[in-house]
């Protein structure tokens, strides 16, 4: 891999285990046909984080703001 | 993979009690209407799944280039990142949904993988829908040819650009032969941002060299106007003129038969 950056080597591959625990809990979906990244906070319980869409519409939809609780079910 | 939604319709995700197709129109009918917002929000609350909305999908999408631009490896989790896997599909969507008619690109980076950074430009130059690019905040290092690879673009009246040599990270061998690497990344770098923008080579390579612009490196800083009258970006300007560029091209690149058959519809 060759880095092409501003930002200076230290900083970019830099670990930092209290943000890596935090990432940990983090997994991207597919929701409706839309990949967003949620945070797991309990067994059934995942809070939006991150809307990956290039339909601007899809930014306006309350639904997939980041903040959201969404309860996960599994279904048969 | 249908991260836009394409074919929303199907799939095993799709609720068993669904209220009705969402392709079909809206019920005029209150009542009905109250039914199936009720029903959208047990949706929600069983299942974390509604139907997609019924808002108009936007002719024009958006790719925001933010952060770090991620290829081969990936960055550790601290890192804001454009994921090239996030990146192509979207791309190759805008490309094959006939309702999408322009893609505006929108960038904020400060660089990142070779590989992937060119990748994406390859992709965004070999779109045969009108594209613009807007540069907001910066547009750094493998980011230019990015923005370059639009049909038109744009850089606010303060962002700026920094152009730099490439370097190489990690285990390096000391032989010329990794000089000549480095050289050859450096090369199609050069050679992506002069075939698509109206800069020299001369004059971009006079930029990523120089001296003293730089605290203890070289390279240039190129803000906003300075970009402009380089020839790297084609004009100043923020969202409304890159909006409107936009809509001009997709105008432009209508066939006569087809703004007939809109004016119709």
């Amino acid at each position: 891999m060759i880095l092409y950056t501003v930002m200076p080597d230290q900083a970019v591959l830099a670990e930092d285990d209290e943000i890596e625990e935090h990432a940990k809990k983090q997994r991207y979906i597919d929701m409706n046909g839309r990949w967003v990244l949620v945070e797991t906070i309990s067994e059934d319980k995942c809070k939006m984080v991150r809307l990956i869409s290039s339909d601007p519409q899809d930014y306006l939809d309350t639904r997939l703001q980041p903040g959201n609780i969404i309860t996960m079910k599994p279904q048969i | 993979m249908n991260n836009n939604g394409i074919s929303k319709s199907e799939g095993p995700q799709q609720p068993q009690t669904q209220p009705k197709q969402p392709d079909q129109p809206q019920q005029p009918n209150e009542d009905q209407n109250d039914m199936s917002k009720q029903a959208v929000l047990n949706q929600i609350k069983n299942l974390g799944e509604t139907n997609v909305p019924a808002s108009e999908q936007s002719n024009i999408h958006c790719l925001p280039i933010i952060g770090q631009i991620e290829g081969h490896q990936q960055l550790p989790p601290k890192n804001k990142t454009t994921k090239y896997e996030h990146l192509i599909p979207q791309i190759v969507a805008v490309e094959q949904n006939p309702k999408i008619e322009g893609l505006l690109l929108i960038l904020n980076t400060v660089g990142g993988d070779v590989e992937a950074g060119l990748a994406i430009s390859e992709m965004i130059a070999s779109l045969s829908k009108p594209t613009v690019s807007i540069v907001l905040g910066g547009g750094h290092s493998i980011g230019i040819p990015i923005a370059v690879s639009t049909d038109y673009s744009y850089i606010a009246e303060t962002a700026t650009m920094t152009v730099h040599p490439v370097r190489l990270t990690g285990l390096v061998i000391g032989a010329p032969q990794t000089f000549e690497y480095i050289d050859k990344m450096q090369e199609r770098v050069v050679s992506f941002v002069t075939q698509h923008s109206n800069i020299s080579k001369e004059k971009l390579e006079e930029l990523m060299f120089s001296k003293g612009n730089l605290t203890r490196d070289i390279g240039s800083n190129v803000v906003g106007p300075d970009a402009v009258s380089y020839g790297m970006i084609n004009e100043v300007g923020g969202i409304g003129k890159g909006m409107m560029k936009l809509n001009q091209l997709i105008e432009q690149n209508r066939p006569e038969g087809q703004q007939q058959e809109q004016v119709i519809q």
